[in-house]
């Protein structure tokens, strides 16, 4: 974890430029814990790039979480090469640091998930998308619209004709 | 919630978190939840061939089931919306031991008006449940099959399961853990990834009933505890509406119409398959998780087969017949039991007329359902069990060492050959491998596979303790045991390598197998055929015996020969052998599993059986 890292003054820097075109200075190897970064400076030829990256669907705000998020995770073994998702064990455990690191008002949550998306950080979208989750699960329909502030717009009939889709569809 | 900007795909990586019930919740939430997620319910969706459907067909126009009503039906709108996203469908058409149960009587007469007033009068014709002959209609609506097939355009793997209640019943016989625990048998060969809500309910009431007895300062014998559970909920155990030796008439009726209906609905299934030659350009698999052995007939045809060119993985499992049911001259449901050893014969030659020319496919996986270690209840639990439909058996497995006299099917085209929950002669076995040594075949799983031990063949030479186990290794193994057989099939590491000189390995054998896989393996003995005594006390404490004993009146007749039955106690030296040897493990991880045959009276579940891969 973040106590064996290296020391941050060796690593060469990279600049990354947010939406809202704020300049951020990280590692390079943090940087890398963005598959879409790192693709990114490998086709600079590896060399570390001098110019600033611009980050165009994520604003500083955001930047600076994920970029938390990463700085944490630096030493995490990268991830295994493509698991299948249907071996996957889909445990909702979240480990206690992501936790805390996710609680956070909903607004920025989607903004980290979808963040995480686009930079394509596959932990970091895991641990979202298993902090929404967990916010949906047990819940019935109103429940869920409560939590997310979502208004119900179907009819009764619509309503109906879903509950009964829902009926016979098993799964086993 | 970001409605508008969240794809797709990040709705599927959180869905993947959670259960169906869920995902129906979701779907009520509001319009773009149920357009995100809709999908992600239908990828798996197995239809059960029964009241729901006759329910929701009925609901439409009050009674009867009229076509013009089916295709307006909301039914056939799930296949036009949600048809291209399932990836695995599945039909059960089972028939339900509640409902067998609870088979209503029939009114033997009924009234017939004339010009001096009504009177009642036998039925003129055999009169039919209303229920079941619905059922039979949908079935036997062909274009309302063909309709569900049209829609499935993007279909992987087909389910199919389908059970006619002749084979062994339970009835009375089950643990409480059973009864708290019950779910419909699984089709598609997945674990979900989280419990649904009512599977978490169950679990919870049995870890309640549990620790509440344990608490109460009762012995930890789990046997002892379904018992007291048993009485402790106030239902009388042995009193069920369900007796499997002796049906009521109703009961009788129930099974003679489901299995009329039954075959109406095969027949309307492989008919729509054969109409829709290369429509299933993405279909990899064919599950067939329980076919009754009567049926294995419908699916002999060439021209199913040759309608699914893409199937490269076929799974069968089939249910053999304890009784069969007909119609008398005088119209009554009768049923007599028939031998369940009857059952191998048509599955053998299922195997080897049918399935083992087709080229396309590479990876079979055939199996009993019945008995073995995995079924519920003491009557059936580790027993049942039936040989493998690999092959004719000799009559006499003790003396015959004659192997040429063996028919044993040879299987060209496959790579991958799964055999599961059955018993097999150290023979048979040895002799399915070397066959196969020229031919394709690279991994063989044996799935609950155990070697028949011959009585006369006792007497363990094996030493056990520390040390022990390598110097088994170089003693003659016992004939007929795994040891010995091991030493001839494995593909890798043989006796020799211990520094036996009893190994029969031959030293030039090429072969291309790569692997074999046990997944707990062991021995069972076939009490009926070498007429050891059978229904023994044994290890069982009273009570647990008695209840076998009322049980043990109410169950269909097991005392065919072919019958096996698990046997738990296994010299520990050999198994000590087989870990030391080939790093086989031994037992079962799964405790939950374990509890369960505790809860049948035996010994936990995996005990002397190993698993590993050779």
């Amino acid at each position: 974890m973040a106590a064996n890292a290296q020391p941050t003054d060796a690593q060469p820097k990279i600049t990354l430029v947010s939406s809202d075109n704020q300049k951020i200075l990280v590692d390079r190897d943090i940087a890398e814990r963005s598959v879409l970064l790192k693709h990114m400076i490998q086709d600079f030829g590896g060399e570390t790039p001098d110019q600033d990256i611009p980050i165009h669907n994520v604003n500083e705000v955001v930047l600076k979480k994920v970029i938390e998020w990463c700085e944490h995770h630096r030493a995490d073994p990268p991830a295994t090469a493509e698991d299948d998702s249907d071996n996957r064990k889909k445990s909702t455990d979240i480990e206690e640091w992501d936790q805390k690191f996710m609680q956070v008002d909903q607004e920025m949550l989607f903004e980290i998930i979808l963040a995480a998306n686009y930079l394509d950080i596959k932990p970091l979208l895991d641990v979202g998308c298993k902090t929404v989750a967990n916010m949906i699960k047990g819940k019935s329909p109103d429940e869920i619209r409560k939590t997310f502030n979502i208004t119900n717009d179907f009819t009764p009939e619509e309503e109906d004709q879903i509950r009964r889709e829902n009926e016979w569809a098993e799964d086993r | 919630w970001p409605l508008s900007s969240l794809p797709m795909e990040l709705y599927e990586e959180i869905v993947s978190y959670l259960d169906r019930d869920d995902i129906k919740s979701m779907r009520l939430v509001c319009k773009v939840f149920d357009h995100n997620v809709s999908q992600m319910l239908f990828w798996n969706t197995v239809v059960p061939f029964n009241s729901a459907i006759f329910d929701l067909i009925k609901g439409e126009d009050g009674c009867s089931t009229k076509l013009t009503s089916v295709f307006d039906g909301h039914w056939l709108g799930v296949f036009k919306n949600f048809g291209k996203h399932i990836r695995k469908f599945g039909m059960s058409f089972d028939l339900n031991e509640d409902a067998l149960a609870n088979a209503p009587g029939k009114s033997i007469t009924a009234p017939h008006s004339s010009f001096w007033g009504v009177y009642d009068y036998p039925h003129q014709q055999y009169n039919r449940y209303s229920y079941i002959a619905g059922l039979e209609d949908v079935a036997d609506d062909g274009p309302l099959m063909n309709f569900v097939f049209v829609s499935l355009e993007n279909v992987q793997e087909l389910g199919l399961s389908v059970d006619g209640g002749l084979g062994w019943i339970n009835g009375p016989d089950s643990s409480l853990r059973a009864r708290v625990l019950k779910r419909p048998p699984r089709m598609f060969n997945h674990s979900p990834n989280t419990l649904d809500r009512r599977a978490q309910a169950q679990r919870e009431l049995w870890d309640i009933l549990r620790t509440a007895y344990q608490s109460a300062g009762r012995r930890e014998s789990g046997c002892e505890q379904s018992i007291l559970y048993s009485t402790a909920l106030g239902s009388k155990p042995y009193a069920t509406c369900l007796v499997p030796v002796c049906l009521t008439t109703p009961q009788k009726e129930w099974l003679l119409e489901t299995a009329w209906a039954q075959r109406a609905f095969l027949l309307a299934y492989t008919l729509s398959v054969i109409a829709h030659p290369w429509k299933f350009e993405l279909l990899h698999t064919l599950n067939v998780s329980r076919l009754s052995a009567a049926y294995l007939n419908t699916l002999a045809r060439d021209d199913f087969w040759d309608a699914l060119p893409s199937v490269r993985k076929v799974v069968i499992r089939v249910i053999p017949s304890f009784r069969t049911v007909y119609k008398d001259s005088n119209g009554d449901a009768m049923t007599y039991d028939i031998p369940p050893s009857h059952s191998i014969g048509p599955f053998y030659k299922f195997l080897k007329d049918t399935l083992s020319k087709r080229n396309g496919i590479e990876d079979l996986t055939i199996g009993w359902v019945t008995g073995g270690e995995h079924a519920e209840g003491m009557c059936a639990r580790n027993k049942l069990l039936l040989p493998s439909p690999i092959g004719t058996w000799p009559d006499m497995p003790e003396t015959d060492t004659d192997t040429s006299s063996f028919e044993i099917i040879e299987f060209p085209h496959i790579d991958r050959l799964t055999l599961e929950n059955c018993w097999i002669l150290p023979q048979t076995l040895e002799q399915l491998v070397l066959r196969h040594d020229p031919l394709r075949l690279k991994t063989l799983i044996l799935d609950s596979v155990s070697l028949v031990k011959v009585p006369t063949q006792a007497g363990s030479a094996y030493l056990s303790g520390v040390f022990g186990h390598l110097r088994t290794l170089r003693l003659r193994p016992t004939p007929g045991s795994w040891l010995e057989v091991l030493d001839v099939i494995s593909p890798g590491v043989n006796l020799t390598n211990f520094g036996s000189t009893f190994s029969r390995a031959d030293a030039d054998r090429t072969t291309s197998l790569e692997e074999i896989s046990f997944r707990s393996c062991g021995y069972s003995s076939l009490p009926n055929f070498f007429g050891a005594a059978r229904t023994q006390q044994g290890d069982m404490d009273n009570e647990t015996w008695a209840r076998f004993k009322v049980l043990k009146n109410q169950m269909l007749h097991s005392g065919n020969a072919m019958l096996g039955e698990i046997v738990q106690t296994v010299d520990e030296g050999e198994l000590e052998a087989l870990q030391a040897g080939w790093d086989l493990r031994l037992g079962w991880d799964d405790e939950e599993e374990k509890e369960a045959a505790v809860c049948d009276g035996l010994l936990p579940g995996g005990t002397g059986r190993f698993s590993g891969t050779v």
